[in-house]
């Protein structure tokens, strides 16, 4: 009996063992494998044929059936400018100007990667919708409450994800995604 | 050898088994069950599949985009290769085919071939099947993928044009007598 005991122990703390080293290597393979931009994060090549154990594993949970980088570049954001991560219960600006790509797209997720509930049914803005300033600048607020201009409500989210996405990406972008200029998201308050 | 030192060794041997399995199960589970639900929604392999628009209710897949639709197709190459065939709208429009474990193999949109047809012929790898008249052949490593349509819906006439554009798509297995 008290070999049994033993061998279960030993059994459960290696697979304990597996299982959390295997999440703490996903989320390091996501960090190293992934270029920066301010807040922006994008793997280096999300959805190609010659991505490691790690990259293929972390993306098929964070972002399954994602386009080689050629075809699209996703950017990633839970973080805003300060390096805070983004809170549904604060409001938020992103400011910006167009992307080089055919088409582009900003969308608002809950922490769990789905888009959130809300009686407006706005999820995101996208170069056909988004109002520009004169000078080409756009401005988009996150927040509980309405405001005017372009507004992403986050709803009751506790936590909050953005994806930009740069469709058939033009210049540099494909092959140097930390080349981009995208846009700042600076937190304006909390209630 | 220790009692301790042994058992610890064990703990270690099991925990390096379990990272590397969990490591490489993670993405093929993820798909089986992805391509599983195609399967049934369509009510087959080889068969199309139209999602409803997106909104905050669609769960299949994390990160859905709302000014995208999507078709999708559950690909089984084992019994021969599946013909796709689509006829794109002038806003975006691409078809890309993963296979088994997430791999984006292929990706093809109008940015490259215009509003013309798309035509694919879909083969695992190794196979050389006798093409039609402008189809690209497209290889898989494994006998079992997926198909996805993605279409601009960025506005109610981007939507409707790309709604479209969408009922066009066809998934079928491949037969080269009928495939014109």
């Amino acid at each position: 009996m008290k070999r049994l005991v033993r061998g279960m122990v030993v059994l459960l703390l290696g697979l304990g063992l597996g299982l959390g080293s295997a999440y703490g290597a996903l989320r390091m393979a996501l960090d190293q494998t992934s270029a920066h931009v301010g807040p922006w994060r994008t793997p280096i090549d999300a959805g190609g044929t010659d991505r490691g154990l790690y990259t293929r594993a972390i993306i098929s949970i964070g972002a399954l059936l994602a386009l080689s980088r050629t075809e699209t570049v996703y950017f990633l954001a839970e973080r805003d400018d300060d390096g805070e991560v983004l809170r549904g219960d604060c409001r938020y600006v992103l400011t910006g100007r167009d992307m080089p790509a055919r088409w582009w797209s900003i969308t608002l997720y809950a922490d769990d990667r789905y888009l959130i509930p809300n009686d407006e049914n706005r999820w995101s803005v996208n170069d056909q919708t988004v109002t520009r300033a004169e000078d080409g600048s756009f401005r988009v607020s996150l927040s509980r409450t309405a405001v005017e201009g372009d507004w992403l409500p986050t709803g009751t989210a506790d936590r909050l994800y953005l994806t930009l996405r740069l469709y058939n990406p033009e210049g540099d972008v494909a092959a140097d995604p930390a080349s981009a200029q995208l846009p700042s998201i600076k937190r304006e308050s909390c209630s | 050898m220790s009692r301790f030192l042994r058992n610890a060794l064990i703990v270690l041997a099991i925990a390096a088994v379990t990272h590397v399995a969990a490591i490489w199960f993670v993405p093929r589970g993820i798909m089986s069950l992805v391509i599983d639900g195609v399967v049934e929604r369509a009510e087959g392999f080889n068969r199309t599949y139209h999602q409803p628009p997106i909104d905050d209710k669609a769960r299949t897949v994390v990160l859905p985009s709302p000014d995208i639709r999507y078709s999708a197709c559950a690909l089984d190459l084992a019994a021969g290769p599946v013909e796709v065939k689509a006829m794109p709208p002038a806003s975006y429009f691409s078809l890309s085919v993963f296979d088994a474990i997430t791999d984006n193999v292929a990706v093809i949109s109008n940015g490259t071939t215009g509003t013309g047809p798309i035509h694919l012929v879909i083969a695992a790898e190794g196979a050389k099947p006798a093409l039609p008249a402008g189809a690209h052949l497209v290889t898989v490593p494994t006998d079992r993928g997926l198909l996805l349509l993605r279409g601009l819906a960025a506005t109610p006439a981007l939507a409707e044009a790309t709604e479209a554009a969408r009922q066009t798509l066809v998934c079928r297995p491949f037969a080269r007598d009928s495939a014109g």
